[in-house]
């Protein structure tokens, strides 16, 4: 597969009179926007849809972050950015795709909290534009089209799944199409076709979602994982969107669509593909399966997958906390059993010094070759912001009662875990546990 | 916690779905269980075969603890 | 730079093992290996004074002994002790350790402690100074002092030193976030590239090591047991009256099942961050088996089962918490004379 990735950076975002893209300012027409995006919602549970912008640097807080995304366009090959989704579910990664770099559309809504089962609830996810949290989160760094929503009472969970996904995709797809006719500033072509240097190590990537129920789930073009055997994908038919997550419960341990098209891994995979390395493929499964004979059945098919695109080496990562590593760390083990040299990297606990117990919550002996993503057990204290987008209010702690506290106010949380991607589990943090 | 009561003398059995996450921290007697978010049954089961395999895990717990073990041992029961 | 270094009595040239009483005694201006130390470390360092004292005294008669040390350190104001290098010696080892310990928790005075990885003293005193890992015996005194040398003086300059990957020294066990030079992901691909050129690149995070604790001793007769159930999967009264966390615990719960045949479906609920909670608050005996356990409490096949269970919510508790809350567990069950406990978790 060859796909060439054109990319278009902004340089401001602005609401204005008509939607329109010149000398790197993007204007929305709000009023239109958000007509378009109310008229769609075909379940209809979206009682109250307000675009804000956010915009890097900026003196802010967004709450009630649910997906992000980023806006693409497919200019030539089959299929569309984002297959599966309110399309067909074409093989896409061929051809020429468009991108907005450096623009992201955030769905905000406070999903209902009662009756929910204590894993599957939208846990209230904070990005804060500037302070010491703007390093948890790679979306300090972009302009931030916040699709803040309130939701309708008493429908279903799978419906407000949906309509919150519909709703971002929508605009996302409404924004790219400004793309379409256009010649992109900077473009990147990724050759998986022509075969490379028989002598390069050959080298795989096994990225590990989660998917445990709606408001936990990731689609691979346009359906959910749950029941998933491992599968390879080419590296651009991963770039081309095909994942794209609906994953809410855990703020840090979650990887975003807008970071599934671009994972940190699969793109630097693909730059040194035919150079220094060659790229064989990406390998996808679930974790957190229920019980050790189905972790070690999904482990062992996942290196099967690795083992049959002959690779001498493999980078490892997952979606989601303890439950997950294990899958992960038995599919690592298995890839060293066989000899394909295994890496990894997680997020760490050990407390505000580091002292406090293990770093790891599973490991297995093979996983000698660990990088770090940062420890999530270290207090954070955030400050006082001029303005919060999303929402008005934090929901804390359900368990509790879930009371809503003031958003914008200085506070210090105990860990990392209400910050969007603050369990760095893409890798696209610099964020990392330094021994001392 | 479990290794704190064998500390203090009280023989423990953990049921639980992941034995070898158990058997890595150290716990000395392990029952396999019936799932993560069911560890002492299985819906997949009729009722009263479930309630039937809860007895048969919770017995084989009992039996875990009144065999003397040296290091970390898991038990298991068919389903 | 004003040092203070502490030897034994064998580098002191008194003796070997036979010597390990003699006393503990000093002089101004380096001995033994301070002499070799010395020129390695700029014009600017002094080894104002070295101590040595027998490896068996002062682990004998520590107390006394260290407080001597203290004052001889005290005395002469040094910017920074040296103590060693003790290799793999046990007891000279552990008496580095202890001066390295004096320095950092009694005088404020940064240490640098020279010693063989697998020293037990390392395990031991690894938080209260900085160790240098270096051979394991003093056939590598040669190779070890030109880098123990450097971090000395760097350590005096700066009275603290930067992480223990650059600086060289053996990680004490703190760890904190740091932004570093590149992501996480490429670092992976990075390091995957060097095992695959056959080098072996260190680990960024070290694996997990448990204490191993002796399983206690087997019930004898069930028929006699009173069973308790303590569970983390995080079943608890609707409501959860005590405020018990989803995660991160910091306390547990005891509630009542006296006079139940089960968890009765509705009055309780599972709180547990970590796992679908769908299948427990449809039974909540999928995760604390009362409906079994008072099966066979009437079938005589165990005496009793204790009229209340443990419960909190088992995820992300660091071990240190989770080996209090553990105690306290445990004591609260010995109070209620209970002989066996079945621990369930998700």
């Amino acid at each position: 597969m060859r796909l060439e990735r054109g990319y278009f950076r902004i340089r401001d975002l602005l609401f204005g009179a008509e939607t329109s893209l010149a000398n790197g300012v993007l204007t929305v027409n709000r009023d239109e926007l958000t007509r378009v995006l109310l008229k769609e919602d075909e379940n209809t549970q979206v009682a109250s849809l307000t675009l804000e912008i956010v915009k890097p640097g900026e003196d802010a807080r967004i709450v009630h972050v649910l997906d992000t995304i980023q806006p693409g366009v497919k200019v030539e090959g089959e299929g569309e950015f984002m297959p599966g989704q309110l399309c067909d579910p074409a093989i896409v990664g061929t051809g020429k795709t468009h991108l907005f770099a450096n623009l992201a559309v955030m769905e905000c809504a406070e999903l209902p909290w009662a009756g929910k089962s204590a894993l599957l609830y939208a846990r209230d996810a904070i990005v804060d534009m500037v302070g010491p949290a703007a390093a948890y989160s790679p979306f300090s760094e972009t302009f931030n089209l916040v699709l803040r929503m309130t939701m309708k009472d008493g429908a279903s969970d799978v419906e407000y799944d949906e309509s919150v996904r519909h709703a971002g995709i929508r605009c996302a797809r409404y924004l790219a199409r400004l793309l379409k006719d256009r010649a992109p500033e900077e473009t990147e072509c990724f050759d998986f076709d022509t075969p490379v240097d028989p002598t390069l190590p050959r080298v795989a990537y096994v990225t590990q979602c989660q998917n445990q129920g709606t408001y936990s789930n990731t689609f691979l073009y346009g359906k959910d994982v749950g029941n998933i055997v491992p599968v390879s994908l080419s590296p651009t038919e991963v770039m081309d969107g095909c994942i794209v997550s609906g994953n809410y419960v855990w703020p840090c341990f979650k990887i975003p669509s807008f970071l599934q098209a671009n994972l940190p891994v699969v793109m630097e995979l693909s730059r040194k593909h035919g150079r220094s390395l060659d790229f064989v493929g990406v390998v996808f499964d679930r974790g957190h399966n229920n019980s050790h004979f189905e972790k070690q059945r999904i482990a062992n098919l996942a290196a099967s997958q690795v083992r049959k695109l002959g690779a001498d080496g493999v980078v490892i990562s997952w979606e989601g906390g303890g439950n997950a590593a294990t899958d992960a760390m038995l599919t690592l083990q298995t890839c060293e059993k066989w000899g394909i040299k295994a890496v990894a990297f997680t997020f760490e606990f050990g407390g505000p010094d580091g002292t406090e117990g293990v770093l790891l919550v599973d490991d297995v002996p093979e996983a000698k070759f660990l990088v770090s993503g940062g420890s999530i057990e270290k207090p954070t204290l955030i400050p006082r912001v001029k303005r919060v987008a999303g929402g008005d209010a934090l929901r804390l702690r359900k368990e509790t009662g879930g009371e809503p506290e003031p958003a914008d106010i200085e506070r210090r949380l105990d860990n990392i875990t209400p910050f969007y991607c603050g369990g760095n589990q893409s890798g696209i943090g610099r964020l990392a546990g330094v021994g001392y | 916690m479990q290794k704190e009561a064998e500390r203090a003398g009280i023989p423990t059995a953990l049921i639980t779905a992941i034995p070898s996450v158990a058997k890595s921290v150290g716990v000395s007697r392990i029952v396999t269980g019936g799932g993560i978010p069911y560890p002492v049954g299985n819906p997949s089961l009729p009722r009263d075969r479930e309630i039937e395999f809860r007895k048969r895990l919770v017995e084989k717990a009992l039996e875990a603890i009144s065999t003397e073990v040296k290091e970390p041992t898991v038990f298991n029961v068919s389903l | 730079m004003r040092i203070v270094h502490y030897i034994n009595q064998f580098f002191a040239g008194i003796g070997g093992e036979e010597k390990g009483g003699s006393p503990l005694e000093h002089c101004e201006g380096p001995k033994g290996p301070g002499v070799g130390l010395l020129p390695l470390m700029g014009s600017e360092a002094e080894i104002v004074r070295t101590i040595w004292c027998g490896d068996n005294l002062i682990n004998q008669e520590q107390e006394r002994i260290l407080s001597e040390i203290e004052k001889l350190i005290r005395e002469v104001k040094p910017d920074v002790v040296v103590a060693g290098p003790a290799f793999n010696a046990g007891r000279y080892g552990l008496a580095c350790g202890m001066v390295g310990k004096l320095c950092t928790e009694k005088l404020g005075i940064p240490a640098l402690i020279g010693l063989f990885p697998e020293n037990p003293a390392v395990e031991i005193y690894r938080k209260d100074a900085y160790i240098y890992p270096c051979a394991e015996t003093a056939v590598g005194m040669r190779k070890d002092l030109p880098g123990l040398a450097k971090l000395l003086m760097r350590l005096a300059k700066n009275g603290k030193l930067g992480p223990a990957a650059v600086e060289g020294y053996l990680p004490r066990g703190y760890r904190y976030n740091e932004i570093v030079e590149s992501n996480a992901a490429v670092r992976s691909i990075e390091m995957l590239e060097r095992r695959l050129k056959g080098e072996s690149p260190a680990t960024e995070v070290p694996l997990r090591t448990f204490e191993k604790v002796p399983p206690a001793a087997p019930v004898r007769n069930l028929r006699e047991a009173t069973v308790a159930i303590v569970t983390g999967g995080g079943m608890v009264p609707k409501g959860n009256p005590d405020k018990l966390k989803q995660a991160f615990a910091d306390s547990f719960g005891t509630y009542s099942i006296a006079g139940m045949d089960e968890l009765p479906v509705g009055d309780f609920k599972g709180i547990h961050g970590g796992y679908d909670s769908t299948w427990v608050d449809e039974d909540p005996d999928r995760v604390v088996p009362v409906d079994v356990l008072r099966g066979l409490e009437k079938e005589g096949r165990i005496k009793r089962l204790l009229n209340e269970y443990v419960v909190l919510c088992g995820i992300g508790t660091n071990v240190a918490m989770s080996k209090k809350l553990g105690a306290d567990i445990a004591e609260q069950l010995k109070r209620k004379e209970v002989s066996a406990a079945i621990y369930t978790s998700t």
